[in-house]
């Protein structure tokens, strides 16, 4: 919303800056998005262009003379696509500094001389519109300066609205915040309308038959106007808020729109057949000319307004081409209406039509200041157009839409507020915002809320406007007293802190990513559902929620081998998302963890070599991470999985907690990926839960501990945990730990052969161990794996 | 064995010592003096050969040459050792880097959002969590969001089906919360929500939210205030100047967004500010009467506040970040930095 703060000034006195003012309106919840100060723009002229032809040198740019009412026509070479031969523009002659100390010289374009720039409605500050030169009326007077056609002593503020407030959609609206904030008058423009002796009702009807689209529509006749140019005062007052001056018929309904909020339409009564106007819903794929001369077809239930024969207007959001006010006009059909806002919404959003009337009528516009409206537009066309309003508004309001009454107690003000406010200072707030009291007791007051805020519908909508008014600012912050609720804080927010911690510590860096992914992406997680898919997606690559966190983990692998890293180790923590009939959702949502190495763990230095990830590395991450949670035995059974080269679930003190693998050579394709990539992903509530439990403490023992090791020569086929279940099975509570220190296959072995060497560890709380008895669980150790293994104890 | 004897030993041991300046020829020394077949037990040895009578002087006087022998023994090994650590072997290259042992970090927005924790927690906050795929229901009615509201067009929300979508808040939660529990409610919601937007420097589709709610009897727009002042300066310093300006979200009323004073220029104006020294952190409001009657709580009864923030943003913010997308391209060039 553009607000002009020279309009503005119209109808409140302020005697504040223009910095001030927009303080005060964004701390009231008018938010000024930015403020722009006149610029009177010295050495811009209205030229006219003589001449027209295309530059010889270059296919977009045009050579042409323009008139600037000095005596030799300047050459400029310009480049918008529509310029030509005939046109009033705006130019900025050599000299001229435009906004962002932009010097206009003389120069030389492509071999072709350019004195002087032809302007845009952007590079003067009007608009935002940098569609090629702006284009002004053909009166426009040749020579005159650009401080003639537009108010340069104006400010101009733009206004981020909350939806919730159609009533600040107009000067007016505005005025009446500023109004209640700094405790002024609102000066609301008077109307003083002559009327013919004819009656508007004899000559006219209106009929409504879809009451919900439309629950009030009026008119007023004028007739034997002359269309013509607008006024100065009026053109300006329209420029300063980016509306192009068109007529003075269609710049006075503009102008009572930017003034009072309410749209208003006006149609050429000599074109509209019968003497009826009836208001209707769409039927299916009915099809209209609007005002912008595109054909659109419709769907049911969009409003229209109708003549005896044929839709003139689509209601609330634009007229039609076949009812249009031209230069030939005499005679004026003026439409003031009151449209549900649902209704205009989903109309404009089927038609993805957005205009300053559906804007407005979409949020709520007031139904009962029809008539001031309507009387407002009809004096100022009678001021500049002539002609004579016929008497009476022709006005269909079946069922007129009342004030709410809200009861308000003081004493809730306070409470909510958390301030003592006193009642004058509420009321007084109240009577600015035009609400009125109906009646008040000790408690409380009865209010009628102004059709204009439809926002307002409860005792604590008014106190809102209260609190807003007087300023949040002014209300001191407590120093309320908060005190834990629980004793139990946060448990699984600070093991999610503990998990992160332990995997940095490893050396992971964390990341985060996109949780939406094309489908491509998707069937790399390897989930056996089908994906849950955005209905409305952004685009195709975003159309699938992930399954794992695998692909895009694997996405940011690449992004950084392809960055010259040789050495990636990530991490990330968030929910995967698989269908699930049964949820209230549809979706079963699961949190993850889920870590990846590639390419050299121990990256090398001067003194060691550098060591590339293997699945020994993987497992090795796997199994300290999960120690180190607190887990006691981890296992890994081996599954199929097409994503992945070797799959494994990963079970932690029987508790199956997630997966591992390394990626499959398939998946790496999909990046072009040429290394060994290892994957682990865990479910954090298994982890959790885990973290939660007691540690159980014992002391260490005092005597000392006997080792021993063991170096068993086995087929090479057998895999290591089968003679590891030997040891640990040994019927002995001595043997504290075991570890793998060797396993070696060659000579002297043979070819089918290969050793593996335990170190053993006993020890004992009790007492010092005797070597003996040592030496016996070691050689029962030894029979049992020579036994069922063929294990032989290598010399 | 005689008093010149010991003279003599004296004396060769002092010649020893002269030569003993460095760690092996000190420890020669204590082996040949002090030792245990040194000088000092074989003259202790053939002590048992004497007369009793001249036992007692004979010990004195070989108890005297230990000490003497030890405390020049001693003075030697500290000026041998002192002078092993100051010269090192000369192909000793200490310049070398040592070995690197692997650094991980965590990423910036876990960082800004455990800041964030650490402060809410301090003030007796809990944490909830809740899904991200969640029900027209919890994301919109129930948070008082009118069945035409614009929010809820396709253009702004991810739709799953017709009546379950990707959150596009973490509001949900407050529902989801306050249906499970009775007042007092004191929560923070952390989590990923979901907006319908092309990605750009400035906006990226989904991204982190931090979310309060705070319930109690008595609860006022001061209370809203001193809570969320006090967060403001604890995330970003004490001196940073904070003001709320009037809003409008349909769960909260009255509304409130909560600027503050802008930290790259200090409030004076910049590009980052839009030179108006300020710059938007949060939404808040008191929650609106139909919300808590909506979770079965009477609004004549029980007040609450409910803020919500883009994690994003803060950390944007927080370390002059200009452009959204570095957050989720798991380039370590950038996740090195924090």
């Amino acid at each position: 919303m553009k607000i002009s703060l020279n309009w503005l000034s119209e109808y409140i006195n302020i005697s504040k800056s223009p910095e001030e003012i927009s303080q005060l309106l964004t701390m009231a919840g008018l938010e000024v998005n930015s403020l722009k100060k006149g610029n009177e723009f010295k050495g811009v002229v209205v030229g006219e262009v003589k001449e027209c032809v295309k530059h010889p040198n270059a296919d977009k740019l045009s050579l042409c003379k323009v008139d600037v009412g000095t005596e030799e026509e300047l050459s400029i070479v310009c480049g918008a696509s529509n310029v030509k031969a005939g046109l009033k523009v705006l130019v900025a002659t050599v000299g001229t500094i435009l906004p962002g100390n932009f010097k206009i010289k003389k120069a030389k374009i492509r071999g072709e001389e350019s004195r002087g720039m032809i302007c845009s409605e952007k590079e003067l500050q009007l608009s935002d519109s940098h569609e090629g030169i702006m284009v002004l009326p053909e009166e426009s007077e040749v020579g005159s300066p650009f401080s003639e056609l537009f108010d340069t002593s104006d400010t101009l503020m733009e206004l981020d609205l909350t939806p919730n407030r159609p009533d600040a959609m107009s000067h007016i609206g505005v005025a009446r915040d500023l109004s209640a904030i700094l405790n002024l008058d609102l000066l609301k423009p008077s109307v003083k309308l002559e009327e013919s002796d004819v009656d508007a009702s004899s000559e006219y009807s209106v009929e409504i038959e879809d009451k919900t689209g439309c629950p009030r529509f009026a008119v007023r006749i004028i007739k034997n106007i002359k269309i013509g140019k607008s006024p100065d005062w009026l053109s300006k007052r329209l420029n300063s808020v980016g509306i192009r001056s068109i007529n003075n018929v269609v710049d006075a309904s503009n102008y009572v729109l930017m003034e009072f909020g309410h749209p208003i339409h006006t149609f050429d009564m000599d074109k509209l057949s019968g003497n009826k106007i009836s208001v209707r819903s769409s039927s299916k794929d009915e099809k209209v000319v609007t005002l912008d001369g595109v054909e659109r077809k419709l769907r049911e239930d969009t409003v229209l307004v109708c003549d005896d024969e044929k839709p003139v207007g689509i209601g609330g959001i634009m007229g039609l081409q076949n009812s249009e006010v031209t230069d030939e006009t005499a005679n004026l059909i003026i439409e003031c209406a009151y449209f549900d806002p649902g209704k205009i919404r989903n109309s404009s959003k089927i038609l993805g039509l957005y205009t300053e009337a559906s804007k407005r009528f979409e949020r709520g516009c007031d139904p009962n200041d029809i008539e001031f409206a309507l009387d407002r537009v009809c004096s100022i066309i009678v001021e500049i157009a002539g002609g004579e309003v016929l008497k009476g508004i022709i006005d269909n309001y079946p069922s007129k839409i009342e004030k709410i009454k809200i009861q308000l107690r003081q004493k809730r003000i306070n409470s909510v507020i958390g301030m003592e406010i006193s009642e004058s200072k509420v009321k007084d707030i109240l009577n600015r915002l035009e609400f009125e009291v109906k009646s008040e007791n000790k408690e409380s007051i009865e209010l009628l809320v102004p059709t204009f805020r439809p926002d307002v519908e409860r005792e604590i909508d008014v106190i809102e406007e209260v609190a807003r008014i007087i300023g949040y600012d002014n209300i001191p912050p407590s120093e309320h007293a908060l005190i834990p609720l629980s004793t139990s804080l946060n448990n699984n927010e600070s093991n999610n802190i503990k998990l992160k911690n332990m995997l940095v510590g490893f050396g992971f860096n964390e990341i985060y990513t996109n949780s939406l992914m094309p489908y491509e992406l998707w069937e790399l997680s390897g989930d056996n559902n089908s994906p849950v898919k955005v209905t409305n997606p952004i685009s195709l690559d975003m159309e699938c929620l992930r399954a794992s966190l695998m692909p895009r983990m694997l996405e940011a692998v690449s992004y950084n081998f392809n960055r010259q890293r040789n050495s990636v180790m990530l991490f990330e923590d968030g929910n995967v998302i698989i269908p699930d009939d049964k949820s209230e959702t549809g979706v079963k949502e699961t949190h993850m963890i889920a870590a990846m190495i590639a390419g050299e763990v121990n990256p090398g230095n001067w003194l060691n070599r550098s060591r590339s990830a293997d699945y020994f590395s993987l497992k090795g991450v796997v199994e300290t991470f999960l120690k180190a949670i607190g887990f006691s035995t981890v296992t890994f059974t081996l599954f199929s999985n097409s994503s992945y080269r070797n799959a494994f679930t990963v079970i932690g003190d029987e508790i199956k907690l997630g997966f591992m693998g390394e990626i499959s050579p398939t998946s790496l394709k999909v990046f072009d990926l040429e290394i060994a990539v290892y994957y682990f992903e865990l479910e954090v509530d298994s982890l959790y839960t885990q973290m939660s439990k007691d540690i159980a403490f014992s002391e260490p023992s005092k005597y000392p501990s006997i080792m021993r090791d063991i170096s068993f020569i086995v087929d090479d086929s057998l895999h290591s945990e089968e003679l590891t279940a030997i040891i640990t099975g040994a019927k002995t509570d001595l043997l504290k730990s075991y570890k793998i220190t060797s396993v070696y296959k060659g000579s002297p072995l043979k070819d089918n052969e290969k050793s593996i060497t335990y170190h053993l560890i006993f020890s004992s709380v009790e007492r010092t161990l005797e070597e003996e008895e040592i030496d016996k669980i070691c050689a029962s150790i030894i029979n049992v794996a020579s036994d069922s293994l063929n294990a032989n104890l290598r010399a | 064995m005689t008093l010149p004897n010991i003279v003599n030993l004296r004396k060769e041991f002092d010649s020893d010592l002269k030569n003993s300046n460095n760690s092996s020829s000190v420890e020669a020394l204590r082996i040949k003096y002090l030792g245990r077949n040194g000088v000092i037990s074989s003259l202790m040895e053939s002590m048992k050969d004497l007369p009793n009578e001249e036992k007692p002087a004979f010990g004195k006087t070989v108890n005297d040459l230990k000490n003497y022998f030890t405390v020049n023994y001693d003075a030697a090994l500290k000026k041998a050792n002192s002078k092993n650590k100051s010269s090192p072997p000369p192909d000793f290259d200490h310049t070398l880097p040592g070995v690197e042992l692997p650094l991980g970090r965590k990423h910036p927005l876990t960082i800004v959002w455990e800041e964030m924790l650490d402060i809410f927690t301090r003030m007796g906050f809990e944490v909830a969590r809740g899904p991200e795929v969640e029900t027209e229901y919890y994301n919109f009615s129930a948070l008082n969001f009118p069945d035409n509201h614009p929010a809820r067009d396709m253009q702004d929300t991810l739709y799953i089906t017709d009546n379950t979508m990707l959150r596009t808040h973490t509001s949900p939660v407050q529902i989801r919360t306050m249906l499970s529990t009775t007042p007092p409610v004191r929560v923070i919601v952390p989590g990923r929500v979901y907006r319908n937007e092309a990605i750009s420097a400035r906006s990226y589709c989904v991204f982190n939210q931090i979310e309060g709610l705070y319930i109690d009897k008595g609860v006022s727009l001061a209370d809203l205030k001193g809570t969320l002042i006090s967060f403001a300066k604890q995330l970003l310093g004490s001196s940073v100047k904070t003001r709320f300006r009037a809003s409008y979200f349909p769960f909260t009323e009255p509304s409130a967004e909560m600027d503050v004073s802008c930290i790259i220029c200090d409030g004076k104006g910049c590009r980052v500010c839009k030179y108006t020294g300020w710059v938007e952190l949060l939404g808040s409001g008191m929650v609106d009467p139909n919300v808590l009657r909506n979770v079965g709580y009477d609004p004549e009864v029980y007040s609450g506040f409910a803020w919500g923030l883009g994690i994003e943003r803060t950390t944007m913010m927080k370390y002059g970040i200009k452009d959204i997308r570095f957050f989720y391209d798991g380039d370590l060039r950038i996740l090195e930095q924090f």
